[in-house]
């Protein structure tokens, strides 16, 4: 599993690198803004983003569709401050796979990554069958 | 109680319940019985010899007359009582009248006696008589058969009897089995219907005794609406609104702001996605409503704050739905602003409180003797005076008080206080543009002069609180105009520090015992007036000062002296003085003089100008300075005061005010 880290500051970079150690993913890109982001996720194609709603240049939720339009299938999850609840709900409608609440402790972002890594629940695959019956 | 009630009274209103319903078909019977007793004439017609017609026809008319009176008995609510009576008569009043026919027609015999199998049939499978009193109505059918049979015989083939009575018995025991069956189940539909009576009962206690305005939202095609049932509270919480089938976020729009609604529509969207699970605590984290002001509408008086939770029911279905439960956080709210409002009262208390300490409380005595005096003031313009005054000269005169006022304030460190005045003189500041003002204008100060006079209030009861303890301890506390000095010393070295400068403040002869009190309290704002000018405008940055050859330090002093007629008091400091250009840059700017009139003029009638109300040079607006009415606060007052004011100054090298007033100002 590929994973790229998107934050404007060095230090929450860090800090998130530091958690993913202990993890099996594999820490394959950094980005500091929307624009750099885009770039670095067409050269690695990574399969789980970390991707900072505030940023310079471009902001979370533009990154964010335009990373779902080159691979739809990725797994965004949407780094963000307790006030801007409102564009996490954007960002999920938008296909952000979670979201995460700025401090990020280590185990909330082990525990994302592991429901991500998860096949569907069964409350999922159940929906599923009823939508197709009906 | 409801469950004790169900075992007690199940049998009384079962009872009741089933005689309603054997009625119900009883009538049905008794309609099908006078319609088809007649119509069987047809057949009769057909198969009766001709002799035998007329005698037919009467029986079949009598039983139908017959029939049709006891309709309307049964339609009669004391029938009830009798079910089994009337069905018993029925039963015995077709069952004879064939019978006789059958008779009539070669007795056992005769074919005729099919007709009792459809009595049987509709008499007693329609109506649910049970086991026993299906058999008890379905014997006098056969027992006229036989017996009329038996007492009037004719001949018959035994076989016909056997064959004849087969059928019939057979009808009889399925139609009891049919009767019995359908007793039972009309018991258990019963029982049905008395449990789910017992469950709307008790939703409905729930419903209307919860103090959370309760109600479920459907999702249809991914949108959510509101179930038909909501508890009491709702109306309580949400006044009189109708919210049965309506779209969720429609419902809610009387209520908040359209970006609102624009959030929980998409809120709403999220619970719906397929590509994640929502979990709970997405749900509850990401709730838009979760503690929300709503605006002025229709349903209640005052606004409200709102608390929604949502919480998720029929996981497993297809549409979500959840439980919404709405709380008014109004009297909540409002503590939260009552505690928050005396954390900051108890701050501003400990503000005066430290002023009271460091300057003593002769000091704030004095400064609330100039808030009296600028109140005063400011009363005098807005209630009476104003006809007089322009309405632009009173709103001058008012923002000269307000300033002073805030410089004095400041002077004490007393933040907050100063801090309102600013928003005052802001407020001021903005109406002093405006070309419409007009005496209502004068009514937005209300609240701020109901501030000053709040504040006023309370540093005067610490004071008083302050000075009685004080008094116990002898020679405590010097007089408000002999520790005059000491409080510029202090302002000096408080500006100083904020604005990153070195400023040093001497001063000679300076006593202020002997003074006319009110002369003594206009000098002293005059002199803190005249020392912030001096440390924000007039005196450089070190490093400038260094490199203009001069001391790092720069030095205000203050003199004073009398002579035979006058009194004069000199207030110098060596900072860069007036900076002419931004005079005149500042001049044009304000569009009163022009660039070519500007020409002509003298540096001496540029420096006149800083006495024009609403001049300033300073960029940014502080609590110290740049508010431009400086100058011309003093000028004005020291004329007032019948004095003059002089200026001597030096481009770069120092400035020097001087004041003179005549002698009385002494006592």
């Amino acid at each position: 599993m590929k994973i790229m880290i998107v934050d404007d500051s060095t230090i929450v970079r860090k800090v998130i690198e530091r958690y993913l150690a202990i993890t099996q993913v594999e820490i394959v890109a950094h980005a500091s803004n929307g624009v750099e982001a885009i770039e670095m996720f067409k050269q690695h194609m990574p399969d789980i983003v970390t991707l900072d709603i505030t940023m310079p240049e471009m902001d979370g939720i533009e990154a964010l569709s335009k990373m779902l339009e080159i691979k739809p299938d990725a797994k965004i999850i949407m780094i963000s401050a307790l006030s801007s609840k409102d564009t996490v709900v954007k960002a999920i409608n938008l296909g952000a796979s979670g979201y995460l609440i700025k401090p990020v402790a280590a185990h909330q972002l082990t525990d994302k990554i592991n429901k991500i890594l998860e096949a569907k629940s069964e409350r999922r695959r159940f929906k599923d069958l009823l939508r197709r019956r009906s | 109680m409801i469950a004790k009630r169900k075992k007690t009274d199940l049998s009384d209103d079962f009872i009741d319940y089933l005689s309603q319903t054997r009625i119900s078909w009883l009538k049905g019977v008794v309609i099908l019985a006078f319609t088809l007793v007649p119509l069987f004439l047809v057949l009769d017609y057909v198969i009766v010899p001709s002799n035998l017609f007329p005698d037919f026809a009467v029986y079949r008319f009598v039983v139908s007359l017959i029939l049709i009176v006891l309709y309307f008995i049964l339609r009669l609510k004391f029938s009830r009582r009798y079910t089994a009576y009337f069905g018993f008569f029925i039963s015995m009043l077709i069952g004879v009248m064939i019978s006789k026919m059958t008779n009539l027609l070669g007795g056992f015999d005769s074919s005729y006696y099919a007709g009792l199998n459809l009595i049987m049939m509709a008499l007693v499978v329609l109506v649910p008589w049970g086991f026993l009193l299906g058999i008890l109505i379905a014997t006098p059918i056969i027992a006229s058969y036989v017996l009329i049979n038996v007492f009037n015989p004719a001949p018959f083939h035994i076989n016909n009897l056997i064959n004849n009575l087969y059928f019939l018995l057979s009808t009889g025991v399925i139609a009891v089995a049919v009767s019995h069956i359908r007793l039972q189940l009309l018991k258990k539909e019963y029982d049905a219907n008395i449990q789910l009576r017992i469950a709307k009962e008790e939703q409905d206690t729930i419903m209307n005794s919860v103090e959370e305005g309760l109600f479920i939202i459907h999702e249809v095609d991914r949108k959510y609406y509101i179930g038909n049932q909501q508890s009491e509270a709702v109306k309580k919480i949400l006044g009189e609104i109708e919210l049965s089938g309506k779209l969720f976020s429609e419902a809610l729009s009387a209520y908040f702001p359209e970006a609102k609604i624009h959030e929980l529509v998409e809120y709403l969207k999220m619970l719906t996605v397929d590509h994640i699970d929502i979990e709970d605590d997405m749900i509850h984290d990401l709730n838009p409503l979760e503690k929300e002001e709503t605006v002025e509408n229709r349903y209640f008086d005052s606004k409200k704050v709102l608390k929604f939770d949502f919480k998720r029911i029929n996981q497993m279905q297809e549409g979500n739905s959840y439980l919404i439960s709405i709380k008014d956080g109004t009297k909540e709210a409002e503590m939260e602003n009552l505690i928050r409002e005396n954390e900051l009262k108890a701050e501003h208390e400990s503000q005066m409180m430290l002023a009271i300490l460091h300057q003593g409380p002769a000091m704030l005595q004095d400064f609330l003797d100039g808030v009296e005096l600028e109140l005063g003031i400011i009363e005098k313009v807005i209630h009476q005076e104003t006809e007089r005054l322009e309405h632009v000269d009173a709103i001058e005169t008012i923002f000269r008080s307000a300033h002073s006022m805030k410089g004095n304030a400041a002077l004490l460190d007393l933040k907050f206080f100063a801090e309102k005045l600013n928003m005052f003189e802001e407020k001021i500041a903005s109406l002093r543009k405006d070309p419409n003002i007009s005496r209502e204008s004068f009514l937005l100060f209300t609240e701020d002069l109901e501030i000053v006079r709040d504040v006023y209030t309370r540093l005067q009861e610490l004071i008083k609180r302050i000075q009685g303890f004080q008094e116990k301890k002898p020679g405590a506390g010097k007089s408000a105009l002999e520790s005059i000095p000491e409080a510029l010393n202090r302002l000096v070295a408080r500006v100083s520090k904020e604005t990153g400068k070195k400023v040093r403040f001497v001063a000679n002869h300076v006593n202020f015992t002997g003074i006319n009190v009110s002369y003594a309290y206009i000098l002293r704002d005059i002199l803190v007036q005249l020392t912030r000018n001096s440390i924000i405008h007039g005196i450089e940055d070190p490093e400038f000062r260094v490199q203009a050859g001069k001391d790092e330090y720069g030095t205000i002093s203050l003199t004073m002296k009398s002579e035979d007629e006058t009194y004069t008091i000199s207030y110098r400091d060596d900072g860069k003085s007036f900076d002419l250009a931004a005079i005149r840059e500042k001049a044009v700017a304000s569009g009163k003089i022009s660039e070519s009139d500007l020409e002509q003029w003298t540096d001496a009638m540029l420096v006149k100008l800083i006495f024009e109300p609403g001049f300033s040079t300073a960029a940014v607006t502080t609590l110290h300075a740049g508010r431009g009415v400086g100058m011309d606060i003093i000028k004005q007052r020291i004329k007032n005061l019948g004095g003059d004011l002089k200026i001597n100054y030096s481009q770069g090298k120092f400035t020097e005010f001087t004041i003179v007033f005549p002698l009385e100002v002494l006592q």
